[in-house]
């Protein structure tokens, strides 16, 4: 693989591998903002109508027609979280020039449509239309209140929220209802000049293309003007002192329980190596001892897995039970943390965790979203390290080193989403 | 020495290896030089496969045994998890279930030969005790109330509940808390000894491998047996449709509907059928998809969101288009789907549309080669079709104007069900 990244001006950065493994390609433009409550509602629908239409295309249909004619070009625009930094995000996706009929070069109108979607977005007097924003608030709405219909995924949120209250971890990037019915074209006008003009900029790109051909489509239509460089550090969780003990009822089938951990801050690439091997031991795989033992002996539920939060010191299980097992899975799991705090994992399991997080870090480049996932990490973290520095940490984790995080695991949270008692 | 035959697409630049054993098996081999190895093992046999005739005589599974295997494949002959084993070797196993088929596959990227063993050596032999089978059983219980929880996965299962009389996709492939009470340590040895012969296996792997010793591990797994998959009976399932409407009431932002339109079955091995199937989604995606006057004349007016979605599915003795959203005005946005179909049936799209359409059903489907691992999913589970990837993509590039618009004319409106879960 050839990965070449080039700072195109202050502030905005360019990141481009270049595989000849796919028959498509892949091209993101991130905006890091810091992720607040105030604002991650309008950066939210601000994306639903930069993919909406374009002040070329300004209504649904020239745009989707224009994208169907460029081979079905998926052009998304939409939020994501890391850490403690909202990602206002837009991407193409599109067949690989080789793989175009009559020799079109499709990467470069491709880059084009997504510049016209960035910095020539469909205005009426100056401002959004409103009949677009009344839309896409409707959809918004509706996408932020479908998440109860994901119940693992609601949970999760709600224990965020609750554990990390105060913090802008708990912050959900998707906005929250009551603040998007508030938004207008005006006030979205702002939130566009604040992506396009302030925030710091990250284009990854992945696909056949060599780094001077992306360099030209870049230089043509996604031309930044220099910005501050200025990200937030993610506040340190601190363990509130006492387990919070929360219970909340939904109509549904089956019990979902969330606990939440506190630990000591993976703030260097060695903790956060460390961090992944505990991680893989105690609950990241089906080999891990949550899956071992909580699935597989005690029977319990058909998920029991661990998600450390990124770039957050924080730890999150997640189960889904049958009513009125909620303290059985507790102590099961917790018993489990225990465990690893006294070292109970063998060397052979060490061995095949550090084995495992290698297998799926060499594989990274089997997939284009990975490719791109891993080239905005190259130039969004002022201390990156690359896939092969990353093998090394992991390779050089000792048995001492994973029991002595382990022991900085604290519980700080019992969250059950259940239905209501009989 | 095995011989494998060379099948190759110059356009594409893509190519496999093939090889069908004395006994059957099925041997497919994707030359990819790629950090990662990937191998799935696919045998024909899922949750329709719930009633079939062997020896003259008719045998019935109680819904849900075929990914009930799944479960209890991956356990050794003490106790131990195979989990553990793909462990050892780097491997990064799983295994999924469909109507059609049951797949167990890894990915590694060290000690390919190693992990290989570990999935034939799981695949080819099974291991229960009614402990081990009870135990399982919560396991599973947990994974369907899981399902039950999601409203979009009951608003379709009770479309196809609707749809069909008879057929066993009116029940999950996981089954129902109540069949997988049926299931025992009997049933299992009965279903893995009936299908699980080497002829209804497939093998697919994708990296740079020794094809010979491949062919020999699997010739050791699976020492040469002469039983024949048996044939799975499905009772006739006439083209009206079970229920014309249910309604059911949950947790949701917005009433989810889901509409099914019955279509007459056909075969699903044959490259003619693959074609049919192909008319009739590229009509159907002229008709509603992204681009279509349909979807954004109520986008636009605020009837459909982002949710909403239109397609046809074609299975073994089953098929129907399937038109699903959210929104609460679902029964207005029935009327005006069934209109529109209708209408469209006079007044047809322009040759220019089609064009387009075609070239964008070309983009998604050169896709399917650039994930290693979608890609030998999907020629394990194809090993046992009369047709691959390459003859879909022939397909697309024949297929004309006029068998489109015959795809669409053939739908008939009056077999048609909807399913909804209302909020509260």
């Amino acid at each position: 693989m050839n990965i070449k990244t080039s700072k195109l001006g202050e502030g905005v950065y360019l990141a481009a591998c270049k595989t000849e493994k796919f028959k498509s390609a892949v091209m993101t433009v991130s905006f890091a903002v810091p992720l607040d409550v105030e604002t991650a509602s309008g950066y939210s629908l601000l994306t639903n109508l930069l993919s909406l239409s374009t002040g070329s295309y300004k209504t649904m249909q020239s745009f989707s027609v224009i994208k169907d004619e460029l081979y079905a070009l998926g052009l998304d625009a939409y939020v994501q979280r890391s850490g403690e930094l909202l990602l206002v995000r837009l991407e193409i996706n599109t067949i690989a020039d080789s793989f175009a009929f009559d020799g079109e070069r499709v990467l470069f109108r491709a880059t084009q449509l997504l510049g016209d979607a960035i910095f020539n977005p469909h205005l009426e007097n100056g401002i959004f239309p409103e009949r677009n924003v009344e839309t896409e608030k409707a959809c918004l709405v509706e996408e932020i209140e479908s998440l109860i219909e994901n119940k693992p995924a609601f949970a999760m949120l709600r224990a965020r929220q609750i554990m990390c209250k105060n913090e802008p971890f708990a912050v959900d990037a998707g906005g929250e209802t009551e603040r998007v019915l508030a938004l207008d074209g005006e006030q979205l006008l702002k939130f566009h000049r604040s992506i396009v003009e302030i925030a710091p900029v990250f284009i990854t790109y992945a696909g056949e293309a060599d780094f001077e051909y992306v360099q030209e489509c870049v230089k043509a239509h996604l031309n930044f003007t220099p910005r501050e460089n200025k990200l937030p550090s993610p506040v340190i969780h601190k363990h509130c002192g006492e387990i919070l003990r929360v219970s909340e009822e939904m109509e549904m089938e089956q019990t979902v329980l969330i606990l939440g951990f506190a630990t000591e801050p993976a703030d260097t690439a060695k903790k956060r190596a460390i961090l992944t091997v505990y991680d893989e031991i105690f609950g990241g795989s089906p080999a891990s001892k949550l899956f071992m033992n909580v699935r597989e002996k005690e029977g319990l539920c058909y998920y029991c897995s661990s998600y450390p939060a990124a770039r957050k010191n924080v730890i999150f299980v997640s189960c889904g039970l049958e009513q009125g097992f909620e303290d059985k899975a507790t102590d099961a799991i917790l018993k489990e943390v225990e465990s690893m705090k006294s070292g109970c994992f063998s060397d052979d399991d060490l061995t095949n965790a550090k084995n495992s997080i290698i297998r799926a870090l060499k594989s990274f480049e089997a997939d284009l979203n990975s490719i791109n996932g891993y080239l905005l990490s190259q130039i969004i973290n002022a201390d990156a390290t690359s896939v092969e520095e990353k093998i090394k940490h992991i390779t050089a984790i000792t048995r001492d080193e994973v029991i002595s995080f382990a022991n900085s695991v604290t519980p700080e949270l019992v969250y059950v989403l259940g239905g209501a008692n009989e | 020495m095995n011989s494998f035959i060379t099948v190759e697409n110059k356009e594409l630049k893509e190519k496999y290896y093939f090889l069908t054993l004395e006994n059957g098996f099925k041997i497919t081999v994707v030359p990819k030089a790629s950090p990662s190895f990937h191998a799935a093992i696919c045998c024909n046999f899922g949750g329709a496969d719930t009633e079939y005739k062997k020896d003259g005589k008719i045998f019935t599974l109680p819904a849900g045994t075929a990914h009930f295997l799944e479960h209890k494949m991956f356990e050794n002959e003490d106790g131990s998890d195979s989990f553990l084993d793909f462990d050892k070797f780097g491997g990064n196993a799983n295994a999924a279930t469909s109507f059609e088929n049951t797949c167990y596959y890894f990915s590694c990227t060290d000690n390919f030969y190693e992990n290989l063993d570990v999935l034939l050596k799981s695949v080819s032999s099974v291991h229960f005790s009614d402990e081990s089978v009870d135990k399982e059983r919560k396991i599973i219980a947990r994974e369907i109330t899981m399902y039950e929880d999601i409203p979009i996965s009951t608003v379709t299962r009770n479309m196809y509940k609707s749809l069909y009389f008879s057929h066993p996709t009116v029940l999950p492939v996981s089954g129902t808390l109540e069949t997988i009470e049926d299931i025992t340590k009997e049933t299992l040895f009965r279903a893995y000894n009936d299908f699980y012969v080497p002829s209804n296996l497939s093998l697919c792997i994708c990296g740079i491998v020794d094809l010979e010793r491949v062919a020999n591990a699997v010739t050791r797994y699976f020492p040469d047996r002469s039983a024949k998959r048996p044939e799975t009976v499905f009772r006739p399932e006439p083209l009206t449709v079970a229920k014309e409407q249910n309604i059911e009431h949950s947790a949701v932002a917005s009433a989810l509907y889901c509409i099914g339109i019955k279509c007459p079955p056909d075969s699903t091995d044959t490259l003619e059928a693959y074609r049919k199937a192909l008319a009739m989604r590229i009509a159907i995606s002229l008709t509603f998809g992204r681009a279509s006057d349909f979807y954004c004349n109520n986008y636009e007016s605020g009837l459909l969101n982002e949710r909403f979605y239109a397609g046809y599915t074609q299975s073994r003795h089953a098929a129907h288009v399937v038109i699903s959203g959210s929104g609460n005005e679902y029964e207005k946005i029935t009327e005006l789907a069934l209109t529109e179909l209708e209408y469209r049936k006079s007044v047809f799209f322009t040759p220019e549309q089609f064009l387009r359409e075609k070239k964008a059903a070309y983009a998604e489907s050169i896709t399917v080669f650039d994930s290693d691992e979608d890609f030998t999913s999907s020629l394990a589970a194809g090993a046992h079709l009369n047709y691959d990837e390459f003859d879909c993509l022939k397909v697309l590039r024949e297929i004309t104007f006029d068998e489109i618009k015959a795809a669409l004319d053939s739908i008939d409106l009056t077999n048609c069900a909807i399913s909804v879960i209302k909020k509260g």
